[in-house]
Parts: structure tokens; sequence; C-alpha cells
């Protein structure tokens, strides 16, 4: 397949004004409750999952539908989405000493 | 490959390979067919995306150390307030516009209105100007309201955190600007500026997360606006 031809092969799609205002506005919409979530006073670990969350539906709204993720080929997205989140994921093995961490100065043992 | 299929000679080994070909590899229509483009894409949108899931994981690297050090001390300030929140929701809803006004560049250039497209990205590197300029007037309240002395780990990672994520919005801002300037001058193709937007919307992914991790999960809101 020329250049020329692998251009007109990539899939194309209709831009779709609506859907991408409803977006816009959902993305709005989850900022504010976040900022709302500041005034509820929440322990730290809740509160960061809670952002976490609300975070990971806003970045899968951006990608999905700003960045046309949603509209190539699923071969492209299952090659490339699975391992960057399985490596960032990974970071999260450091978690539990933070919390080890948090336990000793809560309970006013010397860290180690 | 055994010794006895190694030893075929290539001429030999092709057509058998082609017979044998279609029964195990993936159709034509099939998603997951390889061919010489597997995945259908442009090649300067394949590079930005590999960029892109890269620099996610060096993003991702910070957050989880900041995280790491907010989560083990029970003692961390909450420096922010519901001043500091209301500029950092602002600078949240300028990135989210410039990042909706990039939407509607990338769809004009690729109805080949090339005036159009060229205004929205430059709409859009305003935005990021803006959100420059609101940060760096942050920055400097932050800066001169600073203990003497080391500096605190709270603001360490703040000025790391945020830093990193203005650099980006910094070169975002000249990148937007040349491509739409090149785009107008008929130098740059539609894909271009698909790929400039790319990196735009990625920016404010990015800050989707700074935002609250590192704005929200230090606030008093009880304090107020105040200083």
């Amino acid at each position: 397949m020329s250049d020329h031809a692998a251009e007109h092969h990539e899939e194309h799609h209709e831009f779709n004004l609506k859907e991408n205002l409803a977006v816009w506005f959902g993305l709005v919409a989850l900022t504010l409750v976040e900022v709302y979530l500041a005034y509820v006073h929440l322990p730290p670990a809740t509160m960061l999952i809670t952002l976490l969350g609300l975070s990971a539906i806003k970045a899968a709204g951006i990608m999905g539908v700003f960045m046309h993720l949603k509209f190539e080929r699923v071969s492209f997205v299952l090659t490339l989405v699975p391992l960057t989140i399985v490596t960032i994921a990974l970071l999260a093995i450091m978690f539990p000493d933070a919390l080890r961490l948090y336990m000793f100065h809560w309970i006013g043992s010397p860290t180690p | 490959m055994s010794e006895a299929t190694a030893a075929v000679a290539p001429a030999e080994a092709a057509p058998a390979a082609a017979a044998h070909g279609p029964a195990h590899a993936p159709a034509k229509d099939d998603p997951w067919y390889g061919g010489r483009h597997p995945f259908a894409i442009d090649s300067k949108k394949f590079g930005m995306w590999l960029f892109i899931a890269s620099d996610s994981i060096t993003f991702a690297a910070i957050l989880f150390a900041y995280t790491y050090v907010r989560l083990s001390d029970p003692d961390w300030p909450l420096v922010f307030n519901a001043g500091s929140v209301a500029l950092s929701t602002l600078m949240t809803f300028v990135l989210l516009t410039s990042s909706l006004t990039m939407v509607l560049g990338v769809a004009a250039a690729n109805a080949g209105k090339r005036k159009q497209a060229a205004l929205w990205t430059f709409a859009t590197a305003l935005g990021g100007l803006a959100f420059i300029v609101i940060h760096a007037w942050e920055w400097s309240h932050v800066i001169h309201g600073l203990p003497e002395g080391p500096l605190p780990l709270m603001w360490c990672a703040f000025f790391t955190a945020t830093g990193m994520h203005m650099l980006h919005v910094t070169v975002g801002f000249f990148y937007l600007t040349i491509v739409g300037l090149a785009y107008l001058g008929g130098k740059f193709k539609p894909i271009d500026i698909e790929v400039a937007g790319l990196y735009w919307h990625f920016v404010d992914l990015v800050w989707m997360f700074v935002f609250p991790m590192i704005y929200l999960m230090s606030t008093d809101m009880t304090k107020g606006f105040g200083h």
C-alpha cells in the first residue's frame, strides 16, 4: 500500500460538535464536583481515591473524544493504552510504604 | 524453526509460507491484520502518541512521588485556601476551553477551512498564554510568601509538578503558534494541526491530575480567600 493509499485508508469520522460540547460540559461539571469535595473534610486516602477516580473519568473523555482515540483502530488502542496504564499503575507499589510511614507518625513511634 | 525447515531454500519456502499463511494469519478486514500499515494511522500521529505514552509515565512518576510524601505525613501542611482553589479552578477552565477550541481547529482543518483552522489554533495558543500568565502570577505570589530557610517539602512538590506542567504549556504555546502560522501559509497539512492538537489535549489531560492532587489535596477551605 502506498503512503497515499495509507492516508486514505486511515479511518475518518464525521465531526460531532454536540458530542464534543457534551464532553466539555462534563469535564467542567466534574471539575466543580472535585472543588466541592475540597469543602468536605474527607480522610486523605479516601479523598485521593475519589479524586483519582474522577480524574480518570475526565482523562477517558479527553482521550476518547478530544484525542479521537475512540475512532482509532482497536489494535492501535489495545497496543498503546494497556501498557501505559499498567506501567503507571505499577508505581502504586510505593503506597503501602507511604501508609506504613503514616502509621509510624500517627502512633508517635520513631520512624526507622 | 527446525533444521529441516531452515535448510529449505528461500525460493521454495516463500510459496509454502504463502500457502499456509491465510489459514493462520488474520484476514485483511480483521482489526489485528498486520500488513504494511497495521494501525492504519499516520506516522506523525503515531509518533506523537508514543511521545504522549512516554511523557505520561514521566508525569506519573512525579505525581506518585508527591502522593507518597503526601500520604506518609499526617502533618502535611494545608497551604491552599479557597482563593487558591478559585484561581486554580479558573486555570482549569481556561485549559479545558482551550482544548475545545483545539477540537474546533482540527475539525476546520479536516474540512479544508484553512483560515478558520488557523484562527482556532491561535485561540488555543492564546488560552495557553492566559494559563501561563495566571500561573506565573501565582508562582510569584507563592515565592514572595515563602519562609526563610530550606524549602518545605510541600512547596518542592508543588514547584516540581506545576513547573514541569508549565514547561509543557509553554512549549505548547510556541508549538501551536508555529504550526498555526505554517498551516496558514500553506506549508503544513491538516494532519500537522491534528498532531499539535494531540499534544495540547495531553497537556490538558495532565492538568486534570495535577489540579486535584496538588491543589485540592493540600487545601483548607476554612481559611477563606485571604493570604
